[in-house]
C-alpha cells in the first residue's frame, strides 16, 4: 500500500513538474512573415512576440489579430529576427476581441 | 436556449438533492432553485442588452449634380436615426459600414427605413441581394497564381515552431559568407543549395549551376542559379535565364526591377548588428527549381522568399532541418519559368520587396527583430508589382496591359481585382494561408494597397511606409504623417471604402476618394518615374459586391460593407440605423 501510495505521488509530481516551468502570456495574436513562411506569434504586453507551437496552437490562426491569455512554456529561445522564442500552448485561458 | 439553460441547471440541483442524506429536500431546494432562475434571468437572447446604446439623430443635406460623400461620425453603440435631403433630382444612395478597429463587431448593423418621401424605386429589383451565406468561392478560371505559396495551413501552423539554431553547422559547400569579401562566381560554375518540398516535407540538396552573372551594377552582384535537373532547352533553357537576369539588374539607369524596386523600399541586405545573420557581400541570388505544394503539384508556387537564408546557421523546427543556404537570395518554380516569363518577371518584383522588408523592417525595429504582419508584407509585394507593371509593359495585378493608363475595358476577366470584387465585405487584416482564402486575401490586400498608391503619394508613399520600425497598421499612418497627410488608418478605410463606389469616375469628390483618373498616377523616387494604371472597379468581370440586404453576422475587423440604399431617389430618406461603437457610417450618392 505504501508502495503503491509512493507509486501515485510520483507519478502526479511527474506529471504536475510538466507545468512546473510554464507562465501565463498575454497579447494579441498576429501572423507575420510573408508567404509560404508565415508564423502566428503572440505579441505580449512587454513587446516581445513568441511563436505558438503544440497542438492547441493550431486553432488559434483563427482568432489573429485578438488579445488572449495562453499559458505555455518556452521550448526553444529565440533564434534571431523573425525567429522568435517558441511556445508550446498548454491551455488558452481566454480570448478576446481588441 | 434559454430554456434549455434553465432546465439544465434546476435538473442539475435535484441530482444534487438526490445524493444529498439527512438533508430536507423541501428546505433546501429554493437554494438550489434560486441560482437557476438566476441564470435565466441574466442570459438573455440579445447581446446588445448588457451594452450601452444612445439614440442620436444626424442628418446631410445634399445639394448640386455630382456625387457626393458624408462621412456621419458616432461614438459608442447607437441608435442612429439619420435624415438625408436629396433633392429634386434622382439619385443612387448607398451606406458604407466601416469596421474601423482590430477587433470584429459583434453583429454587422442593421438598417430600416423609415420613411421615405417622394422616392421613387427604392431595391427592388435593382441589383442581385447578397446574402452573406451565398458567399462564392472563386473561379477556378479566374484563379490568379501568386508568389509565395498557399501551403495548406498544417504546414504553416508546424512551420517554423520549435526553431532552434544549431551553432556551429557547417553549409553547403562552397560556404561564402565571408565577413566584408564578396565570393563571384564564374557561369557555368556548381553549387548546392537547400530546398525544401512541401510535399515530403523534407529538405532536399539540390546541386545548381550559376547560369547568368551580372556583376557590379548598381553596386550589386547577381546570380542565378537552376537546378540541373531542369536546366535543359525543352525546360529552363539559357534564354529564359538570361531574360531573368536581364530583367532583374543590368547596366544602365531606370532599366531594371532591383533599382526601380530597391529605390522605393530600400535596400535588401547590408550592414547589421544581429548575430547569427550573413554578412553583407552585396550579392543577389536567384535559384531556378521546381516547386512543389503539398499536393505535389508544381504549378501553384511562382517563388518565395525566405528568411531563413539569412541566417548563418540551420534552423530546426517541427523536429526537421531547415538549413540555411546563407545567401541573400529567393526561389522561382522552373514550371512558371517554362511557361509564363511575365508573371515571372513580375515576381521578381514581388519576391525583391519580401527581401527587403525583412531587412528594413528589422533594422528599423533594431534591436528587436521584429517583421511585418503578414498582410502588410504583402500588400507592400502585390503594389511592387502594380509599379513596375508598365515599366516592364505586362498587365500586373491590375489586369489591364502595362502600356494602357485609362482603367481598361469592360468584362475584364485579368488580375486580382474580379476576386477582391466578390469579397470587398473581408478583413484587411486577417490573413488565412489555406486555399482558396489566400486568393482572397492577396485580391484585398492589393485593393487597398492600389488605393494607397493613388491617393497619398505613390512610391514616396511607400518608401516612408516600409522605413520606419511598424509593422502593423501604424506603418501606413506613420507614413501618411510623413507625407503631411491629415488622415488615420480608420479614416483611410472609410475614404477607401467611397473610392470603391466612386471607381468609375475619374473625377470624384476630392477627400482621397480615387481609383480612376483617366491616365496615369504619377510619382517620383529621385529621377525616376513611376506610372500606375487607373482602376474602374466596374470593368472587372465581377463588379463590387453591394447588398441590398444587411447580412447578420459578425463584421470583421478593419473591413467595409457595402450596402445599396436605392436608385432614382429623391426628397428626404430618413433610416434608423443600428451600430456598435466599432463601426462607422459614411454615405455615397451619385
Amino acid at each position: 500500500m505504501k508502495n503503491l501510495s509512493n507509486a501515485i505521488f510520483v507519478i502526479l509530481m511527474a506529471a504536475g513538474s510538466q507545468h512546473c516551468d510554464a507562465n501565463n502570456y498575454e497579447g494579441n495574436l498576429i501572423l507575420q512573415g510573408n508567404e509560404p513562411c508565415t508564423i502566428l506569434v503572440l505579441e505580449a504586453l512587454d513587446g516581445k512576440t513568441y511563436q505558438l507551437s503544440g497542438s492547441l496552437s493550431a486553432g488559434l490562426k483563427q482568432h489573429q489579430q485578438k488579445h488572449v491569455i495562453i499559458r505555455g512554456k518556452i521550448i526553444a529561445p529565440a533564434a534571431g529576427p523573425g525567429f522568435p522564442a517558441i511556445i508550446e500552448v498548454i491551455k488558452v485561458i481566454k480570448i478576446n476581441d481588441r | 436556449m434559454v430554456y434549455g439553460i434553465f432546465k439544465y441547471t434546476f435538473k442539475k440541483s435535484l441530482d444534487l438533492l438526490d445524493n444529498m442524506k439527512n438533508f430536507s429536500r423541501k428546505r433546501y431546494s429554493f437554494f438550489l432553485i434560486l441560482p437557476s432562475l438566476l441564470i435565466v434571468l441574466t442570459c438573455g437572447v440579445d447581446e446588445h442588452t448588457s451594452k450601452d446604446w444612445s439614440n442620436i439623430s444626424r442628418s446631410n443635406s445634399y445639394s448640386g449634380n455630382g456625387p457626393a460623400v458624408f462621412h456621419v461620425d458616432t461614438t459608442g453603440n447607437v441608435n442612429l436615426t439619420y435624415s438625408l435631403k436629396i433633392g429634386n433630382t434622382p439619385k443612387s444612395v448607398y451606406f458604407i459600414f466601416t469596421n474601423t478597429t482590430m477587433g470584429d463587431a459583434e453583429s454587422y448593423p442593421t438598417v430600416q427605413n423609415i420613411d421615405r418621401k417622394e422616392s421613387a424605386t427604392s431595391n427592388a429589383g435593382s441589383s442581385k441581394n447578397f446574402e452573406r451565406n451565398e458567399i462564392e468561392t472563386p473561379d477556378p478560371a479566374h484563379n490568379f497564381p501568386v508568389s509565395g505559396t498557399p501551403f495548406i495551413s498544417e504546414f504553416n501552423e508546424k512551420a517554423l515552431q520549435g526553431c532552434i539554431v544549431r551553432k556551429g553547422e557547417k553549409g553547403p559547400k562552397q560556404y561564402n559568407s565571408i565577413l566584408g569579401k564578396t565570393m563571384a562566381y564564374e557561369v557555368g560554375s556548381e553549387n548546392d543549395f537547400y530546398l525544401h518540398s512541401e510535399y515530403t516535407q523534407e529538405t532536399d540538396t539540390i546541386n545548381a549551376l550559376c547560369q547568368a552573372k551580372v556583376e557590379n551594377v548598381h553596386s550589386k552582384s547577381l546570380y542565378v542559379w537552376v537546378d540541373k535537373n531542369v536546366f535543359r532547352e525543352n525546360y529552363v533553357n539559357q534564354g529564359m535565364i538570361d531574360g531573368i537576369a536581364e530583367k532583374f539588374l543590368r547596366e544602365g539607369e531606370d532599366n531594371d526591377v532591383y533599382e526601380w524596386v530597391s529605390a522605393i523600399f530600400g535596400n535588401e541586405w547590408g550592414p547589421h548588428n544581429y548575430n547569427g545573420l550573413i554578412a553583407p557581400d552585396n550579392s543577389i541570388h536567384i535559384l531556378i527549381a521546381e516547386i512543389v505544394d503539398s499536393q505535389n503539384h508544381n504549378n501553384s508556387i511562382i517563388g518565395y522568399f525566405w528568411n531563413k537564408d539569412n541566417f548563418e546557421n540551420t534552423v530546426v523546427y517541427n523536429g526537421k532541418e531547415h538549413p540555411s543556404n546563407r545567401k541573400v537570395m529567393f526561389y522561382l518554380n522552373s514550371n512558371f519559368v517554362k511557361k509564363d516569363m511575365t508573371t515571372i518577371y513580375s515576381t521578381l518584383a514581388h519576391e525583391l520587396q519580401h527581401m527587403i522588408h525583412f531587412y528594413q523592417k528589422i533594422q528599423y525595429s533594431y534591436p528587436f527583430g521584429k517583421i511585418s504582419e503578414t498582410w502588410l508584407n504583402e500588400m507592400c509585394s502585390v503594389v511592387a508589382e502594380d509599379f513596375v507593371a508598365s515599366k516592364l509593359g505586362i498587365e500586373g495585378p491590375r489586369g489591364v496591359a502595362g502600356t494602357e493608363p485609362t482603367a481598361g475595358a469592360q468584362g475584364n476577366k485579368d488580375g486580382i481585382l474580379p476576386t477582391y470584387n466578390l469579397y470587398n465585405y473581408e478583413s484587411v487584416i486577417n490573413w488565412y494561408d489555406t486555399y482558396p482564402q489566400v486568393l482572397r486575401n492577396y485580391s484585398i490586400t492589393y485593393a487597398f494597397g492600389a488605393y494607397l498608391a493613388r491617393n497619398f503619394g505613390g512610391a514616396s508613399f511607400y518608401q516612408k511606409l516600409l522605413q520606419n520600425k511598424y509593422t502593423d497598421y501604424q506603418a501606413i499612418e506613420f507614413a501618411l504623417k510623413e507625407c503631411g497627410i491629415q488622415e488615420n488608418f480608420s479614416s483611410v478605410m472609410r475614404k477607401w471604402g467611397a473610392a470603391n463606389l466612386l471607381s468609375h469616375l475619374t473625377e470624384p469628390p476630392p477627400g482621397y476618394y480615387q481609383y480612376n483618373s483617366g491616365n496615369w498616377f504619377t510619382s517620383y523616387i529621385g529621377s525616376l518615374k513611376y506610372e500606375i494604371g487607373s482602376i474602374n472597379l466596374n470593368n472587372y468581370v465581377n463588379g463590387p459586391k453591394i447588398y441590398t440586404t444587411m447580412p447578420t453576422g459578425k463584421q470583421a475587423k478593419a473591413s467595409n460593407l457595402y450596402y445599396k440604399v436605392g436608385e432614382g431617389l429623391t426628397g428626404t430618406l430618413i433610416h434608423k440605423i443600428k451600430m456598435e461603437n466599432k463601426v462607422q457610417l459614411t454615405v455615397v450618392i451619385q
